[in-house]
């Protein structure tokens, strides 16, 4: 298998530039109507489900995002196979130990949905320490795709977080700054349960005052300041300044416990393991570091 | 010594508590992906089985069920008995069977795959399909193997004539490319008024 994988002559990936005429308002409304076609069901762990466990959603969310990141996948796969995990619990009781296998298999599928070179069965089965094998793999998409309608196109957080950065007076640098910290305090969110049911422009717009606070960007009209940004996109999702305030607070509580486990598990250790691993070391969106 | 991919920013910007402070691994304009995918093995650490190993068996009985659920709830929608290739008596859909050269080429032709489609039968995908269109079993004698099928598949010589399906079985063969003849027939459900007549 090794030397199967093995292929030094390959271009870099190519692909297409960001089309400044989506950006427009028109889109963004048929976005906030759309999404809430894809939202899970709050609490299928009660309803539906019967040996899985929220805990259980976190420790997999975790190898996915890790296989994500090794993988080099493209930001917005790793949320919206979280959407296609979720939508699928929320409809079919599925068994514990099956629950990996379901996880795989929305990689799979949000890989090929959004990349030009998607992740294959066999690596992802590797990536399964070989408990399934792809033909098993290719069933699970069949049975998925089926629970999930064949509706594939999700809105996702991760969707918003360019219409929100257009809107913004930054310099093009920061932008791409900000823009690396609003995804990965999606990440982040969509490794926990507790924002499982809500609305993707309110993840993406929480993440986006978070990562603005956090990064303590300023502007000459302080249309950046948090009262003033908060109020600014709760109109643009057209939600309550609230509600928005107190997802940013839950995304930075979050971050703050996340972090707080990290160093616990991590901290004796941290020196030792930079110096072997360094991909490791440069890797913050690394939530699967944090969040072990 | 590997490196992250250039857009990756310092863990330690999180861990020290000041965002601010986030830098770059590398000086890369463009904050994106440009190393491509197969360059990544997976790392043993991350291959993991996380919830107890997987009963095989019963995995194929559940996926034989779901699937078996599937076919009925196609074959009510549809009108249609897809493992039979036949219409529904009496369904809610009328079928018709309309010659495969009548259709447009794209519902005829095999999936593209890569070249040299039809260099032999050892060509078995995941799902266990070969890469050309299956022969239909058949009591016939004197079927043709699968590698003549294959290449008239590859041809494009899909022309076959017109057949009724309720004559399952019952078709005349005057040349060997009429083998696979459930696979030959297409069928195209409408309502009511019959649009065209075969």
């Amino acid at each position: 298998m090794e030397e199967q994988l093995l292929c030094c002559e390959v271009d870099s990936i190519r692909r297409a530039y960001q089309d400044e005429n989506l950006l427009n308002d028109r889109v963004l409304q048929t976005m906030l109507k759309a999404e809430e076609n894809y939202l899970p069901s709050p609490n299928y762990f009660k309803c539906v489900q019967k040996e899985i466990i929220p805990k259980m959603r976190k420790i997999l969310a975790t190898w996915m995002l890790e296989v994500c990141e090794e993988q080099k996948c493209e930001e917005e796969v790793f949320p919206l196979a979280m959407n296609y995990l979720d939508r699928f619990l929320s409809v079919e009781a599925t068994r514990k130990t099956r629950l990996q296998l379901l996880g795989a298999t929305c990689m799979f599928l949000a890989s090929k949905m959004k990349e030009t070179v998607p992740l294959t069965a066999e690596k992802l089965c590797i990536y399964t320490d070989n408990s399934v094998i792809p033909g098993e793999l290719l069933q699970m998409e069949l049975l998925v795709l089926n629970k999930l309608k064949w509706d594939l196109a999700s809105v996702t957080p991760h969707d918003f977080i360019e219409h929100f950065l257009s809107k913004l007076k930054i310099h093009p640098s920061t932008k791409q700054i900000l823009r690396k910290h609003a995804q990965t305090f999606v990440a982040l969110c969509a490794t926990d349960v507790n924002f499982i049911a809500s609305p993707p422009s309110m993840v993406a717009a929480g993440s986006v005052v978070a990562a603005v606070q956090g990064l303590y960007l300023k502007s000459q009209d302080a249309s950046l300041s948090s009262p003033n940004l908060t109020n600014f996109l709760s109109q643009v999702i057209r939600s309550d300044p609230d509600c928005l305030r107190s997802c940013q607070e839950q995304i930075e509580s979050l971050l703050e416990s996340s972090l707080r486990q990290a160093q616990q598990h991590n901290g004796p250790t941290e020196t030792k393991r930079m110096d072997e691993e360094v991909d490791l070391s440069c890797t913050p969106t690394d939530v699967r570091d944090i969040n072990i | 010594m590997k490196t992250g991919p250039s857009w990756r920013l310092q863990r330690s910007a999180f861990l020290g508590g000041k965002m601010s402070d986030v830098r770059l691994s590398n000086g890369s304009p463009t904050l994106e992906r440009t190393e491509p995918r197969l360059s990544e093995h997976p790392k043993p650490s991350a291959c993991r089985s996380l919830f107890g190993s997987v009963d095989h068996e019963e995995l194929q009985r559940d996926f034989k069920g779901h699937m078996r659920e599937l076919l009925e709830t196609a074959s009510a929608k549809w009108s249609f008995d897809f493992a039979g290739d036949r219409p529904l008596p009496n369904g809610r859909l009328t079928w018709e069977p309309v010659d495969s050269a009548d259709i447009p080429d794209f519902y005829a032709r095999p999936p593209r795959r890569e070249k040299d489609v039809c260099s032999g039968n050892n060509n078995v995908d995941l799902n266990g399909n070969h890469n050309c269109v299956l022969v239909a079993p058949s009591e016939d004698a004197g079927t043709p193997g699968a590698q003549t099928e294959c290449s008239e598949q590859c041809a494009g010589l899909r022309k076959r004539p017109c057949h009724d399906p309720t004559a399952q079985n019952k078709r005349s063969r005057s040349s060997s490319d009429e083998v696979s003849l459930s696979h030959s027939v297409e069928h195209t459900p409408r309502k009511s008024s019959p649009r065209r007549q075969t």
